[in-house]
């Protein structure tokens, strides 16, 4: 059988499911980060098998956009998580709730 | 037919490292699947004829990202894993109940959907000369702002990392207060600088001596 | 000419603004002097221009001069208000006399006023007031006049409150303007009516198109001649609105003597000469007129009998006299009424600028009680003010007589009581103005003023002196211009033209003349003869005693006011600040802020730090919205 656009996008669609019950579910901020990393991985996959479908560039040139921002979001999510080791504090995202009203 | 193949083992192995990223204890072992499932990944992409993207996934996602990851697992040690309190059941019920909606709903959506064989496409679709063109001349401007981005991104990471310089010994300390962990005890700290001036009194008119 | 009648004008206003400008920089004594000339060379330019009038024909006396327009200009389906000036014979006798009298008047002061502090503020003031008041006589157009009327009340409001730091002349000051903002309304709705009827307010189009418009007689006649008649008795201080002109005594002398005796207060009796043909339209509001003018006369002689402050005394005899006038022009004999004034102009001023003579002497004592014996050490300001008790009490310039001729003769049968009244209030008059020179004079000199009077000092300045003294000349000279001897009443044909005159049917009617001088003659003779035995003093008071408190409490019109305008005013403003400022501007307040806090309070929930909160709620909204999307695209 075709292996069309939607079987991708279905794979897609239960890894960012997978993805987002990490995020749920996790409390370590390492791990969030991973699972936020599931989630754009997904979005990528969508966007080349769509790219493909249409036959556009377009979306594998906003896919590689995306890596892009997925990589400066993961420089500055460890940055966040090496300063709060080093503060000596839990790496819980539960307790480290700094910025409230 | 080999396509089909191809495909169902790479779905299946990104599907199965998703699950191993979520589901570990082990932080190393998270990062591992996860390496796993982005090569996975990119095989797929392979499938799709972006092969450039491919190969940029596998050196810069894989390949350097990933690596920072490690690094940081590797320097937090112990202090990585999870902590011991556990989660109650009526989140994990829940968290599953949001991400089966979530994949629900989209693969109706897809599903219901009468996709064709798609457009053909040359050999050259993926190629990196025709990524380039386009990013270059059609979407110069996401270029640009994702270029400044990562410049943000580093200065932030630098100031992130960087220590405070310590107060110099000659200089009296305008805080008479303890120095105490802002991060956490933010708010007291806020509310302790401002009765830490000295505070100079005016006199109103009728306490002034007539 | 037309230069001169702006220059006329306009140079008491540069003399305020050169004075304004130069502040401290110009020394105390030439600022004085510089207003003094700037006043002399108004009034040289108003000498030329009456001399230039005179030599015109009678038909060509009037003249308007524009020198630009002020409002309306590119537009012809507004208001057209030029600034122009009329200069004919009515304005030109009051030009001659605001800045002549003015002038002699602001010379007076540079002797009086030396030495306070604020001398130069006080020069800037009086030149202010004399072009404020010149603006008035001679303006054009009703909103010039307007204008001018405002800005004489202004200056009346700055001069009395002079000394500012007491109490007594604010607190007049603020009473004499609100009295008069009354009567500027009364004009404002007037011309409202003019610019409604006739689309103009130059007094050409007015007067000529007002029978017109408004037919004689009709309620629109009555309305617009009751609103001016409101202006004119605020102004002249005339009965319902006369009660600021005795507290305006506060303010120095010499504004007592320009202001409220020769020019402001005879504004009213100017407007409503000046407006005769609009009054001629409304004959019942002109009888208004006439009998508001007669109890005004009679009610303020009665009154100056029992005052003990010599400014006041004067100050009653001047709100009496100016009853005179309006009763005069209430009979429709308005070049009576204007002569009236000419020569009260002078005698009154002099009266006063005697009388700052006096009191200057005793450091500012104005009880007559306690003076007394004064002619021994100053018989020439004995003198001069004998000139002005005489023309007073009404033997000469005759211009008494000259009002109550008109009044029975032409004047109907709102001229019997003119007639009947004036002559009761020449007996007052008699009284009134000898008992003051009795008191003052004559007689034991005080305690008090032993003490008090310095040795050299009794008789004023050069700088003061002589100012006096012209006035009491011009007061006896401004009689012959008006002799009813048989020969041509000058003034009278002067006037005819723009303020008619009652042409007496006989050539003199000795009657009249010979009536009035025997009841003042008689009433001075009384007087002086009771002032020697105090005794008998006590006894005459006694006899007419309910009429004596009565003028004593002043016939209750102060205390009237105060509860009719002043207690309720007050009553609402306590109340609109305890319920309205409290309940409904603080409650509005605490609602707003209440909310604000509650909603705030309440929204601040979802910042609780918590990652993982944060997370849910953004996948919960996301999902709604692929929900509504999905929907849209009907899956």
């Amino acid at each position: 059988m075709h292996i069309g656009v939607e079987y991708f996008v279905s794979v897609s669609a239960i890894v960012f499911g997978i993805g987002m019950f990490g995020v749920f579910t996790r409390r370590s901020p390492l791990i969030l980060l991973l699972s936020v990393e599931l989630m754009l991985n997904s979005c990528n996959l969508t966007l080349i098998a769509f790219s493909r479908y249409w036959g556009e560039q377009s979306g594998q040139v906003f896919a590689l956009i995306v890596m892009g921002i997925a990589a400066s979001e993961v420089v500055v999510g460890l940055g966040l998580v090496v300063a709060v080791a080093r503060r000596k504090a839990e790496l819980d995202v539960d307790r480290l709730t700094a910025l409230r009203h | 037919m080999t396509y089909d193949i191809v495909f169902v083992a790479a779905s299946a192995l990104a599907i199965a490292s998703a699950l191993g990223v979520v589901l570990s204890v082990n932080p190393f072992y998270s990062a591992l699947s996860l390496i796993m499932h982005l090569v996975s990944l990119a095989t797929m992409y392979l499938l799709l004829q972006a092969d450039f993207l491919a190969a940029a996934q596998v050196i810069v996602y894989a390949g350097a990202v990933m690596i920072m990851f490690l690094f940081v697992i590797a320097y937090l040690g112990n202090r990585a894993d999870e902590p011991t309190r556990d989660i109650p059941l009526w989140q994990l019920g829940a968290a599953v109940v949001a991400g089966s909606a979530v994949v629900i709903e989209i693969v109706v959506a897809v599903a219901s959907q009468a996709f064709g064989p798609g457009a053909t496409v040359t050999d050259q679709f993926g190629n990196p000369s025709l990524v380039a063109n386009s990013f270059f001349s059609r979407y110069l401007l996401g270029f640009e702002a994702t270029s400044i981005l990562l410049l943000v991104a580093a200065v932030g990471a630098v100031v992130l990392g960087s220590k405070r310089p310590s107060p110099r010994v000659d200089e009296p300390d305008a805080f008479p207060a303890p120095r105490t962990q802002p991060e956490l005890e933010l708010q007291a700290a806020v509310m302790g600088a401002e009765t830490a001036f000295p505070v100079h009194h005016v006199p109103r008119k009728d306490e002034e001596s007539s | 000419m037309e230069t001169l009648s702006w220059l006329c004008l306009f140079l008491p206003l540069a003399g305020v603004v050169v004075l304004a400008l130069a502040g401290n920089r110009i020394g105390r004594e030439p600022a004085s002097w510089l207003a003094t000339a700037i006043a002399f060379a108004s009034f040289i330019c108003g000498a030329a221009v009456f001399f230039s009038i005179l030599g015109e024909g009678e038909s060509a006396r009037s003249h308007v001069y524009t020198l630009y327009t002020w409002a309306g200009a590119h537009n012809a389906h507004v208001l057209h208000v030029p600034l122009s000036i009329q200069v004919d014979q009515l304005s030109v006798v009051e030009m001659l006399i605001v800045s002549g009298v003015g002038a002699l008047i602001v010379m007076y002061s540079i002797g009086y006023m030396h030495g306070d502090p604020k001398q130069r503020r006080f020069f800037a003031y009086m030149n202010l007031f004399l072009f404020s008041m010149l603006l008035l006589v001679m303006a054009g157009n009703f909103v010039l006049l307007l204008a001018g009327w405002g800005m004489v009340g202004l200056s009346s409001y700055l001069l009395i409150g002079f000394w500012h730091e007491q109490e007594a002349p604010v607190a007049a000051a603020k009473k004499a303007f609100v009295m008069n903002a009354i009567g500027d309304v009364g004009i404002a709705i007037a011309i409202f009516f003019m610019v409604r009827d006739i689309g103009t307010t130059n007094y050409h189009e007015v007067f000529t198109r007002a029978h017109d418009v408004w037919p004689k007689g009709s309620s629109d006649a009555n309305w617009v001649a009751l609103l001016l008649l409101l202006g004119a008795v605020a102004k002249s201080a005339q009965i319902p609105l006369h009660t600021w002109l005795p507290d305006a005594m506060e303010g120095p002398t010499p504004v007592s003597a320009l202001i409220h005796a020769a020019t402001m207060v005879t504004a009213g009796v100017y407007l409503i000469a000046r407006c005769h043909v609009l009054f001629a339209n409304a004959p019942n509001v002109r009888t208004l007129v006439a009998v508001i003018g007669v109890a005004t006369l009679l009610m303020a002689g009665v009154i100056a009998l029992v005052q003990t402050d010599i400014k006041r005394i004067i100050a009653y005899s001047t709100m009496s006299q100016i009853g005179y006038m309006f009763a005069a022009v209430g009979v429709a004999d308005d070049s009576a009424g204007m002569f009236h004034l000419l020569s009260h102009a002078f005698f009154k001023a002099l009266l006063f600028l005697g009388a700052g003579i006096v009191i200057h002497a005793l450091a500012n004592e104005q009880d007559v009680r306690r003076m007394g014996g004064l002619s021994k050490v100053m018989p020439r300001t004995t003198a001069l003010m004998w000139v002005g008790t005489i023309a007073l009490i009404g033997f000469w310039p005759l211009s008494k007589d000259a009002i109550l001729e008109g009044a029975l003769h032409g004047g109907g049968t709102a001229g019997w009581i003119v007639y009947v009244g004036g002559l009761v209030g020449a007996a007052f008059t008699g009284i009134y103005a000898t008992r003051l020179m009795r008191l003052v004079f004559y007689g034991e000199m005080s305690d008090f003023a032993k003490e008090h009077l310095h040795s050299g000092h009794g008789e004023a300045p050069w700088t003061m002196f002589l100012p006096v003294a012209v006035l009491a000349g011009g007061a006896v000279l401004v009689g012959f211009l008006s002799i009813g001897f048989g020969i041509t009443n000058f003034f009278g044909d002067f006037l005819a033209q723009t303020a008619p005159t009652i042409e007496a049917t006989v050539p003199q009617d000795f009657l009249t003349t010979a009536l009035a001088w025997s009841l003042g003659g008689a009433g001075a003779l009384y007087v002086w003869r009771l002032y020697d035995d105090p005794a008998r003093v006590a006894a005459v008071r006694s006899r007419f005693q309910t009429m004596a408190i009565i003028a004593e409490a002043k016939f209750g019109w102060d205390e009237l006011y105060y509860n009719i305008g002043y207690r309720p005013a007050v009553w609402l403003a306590v109340t609109l600040d305890s319920v309205g400022e409290r309940w409904i501007i603080g409650g509005s307040l605490w609602l707003a802020r209440t909310t604000v806090g509650t909603v705030a309070r309440a929204t601040a929930l979802a910042q609780s730090g918590i990652v993982r909160q944060y997370v849910t709620v953004l996948a919960g909204g996301a999902a709604l919205v692929a929900v509504f999307f999905l929907g849209k695209a009907n899956l």
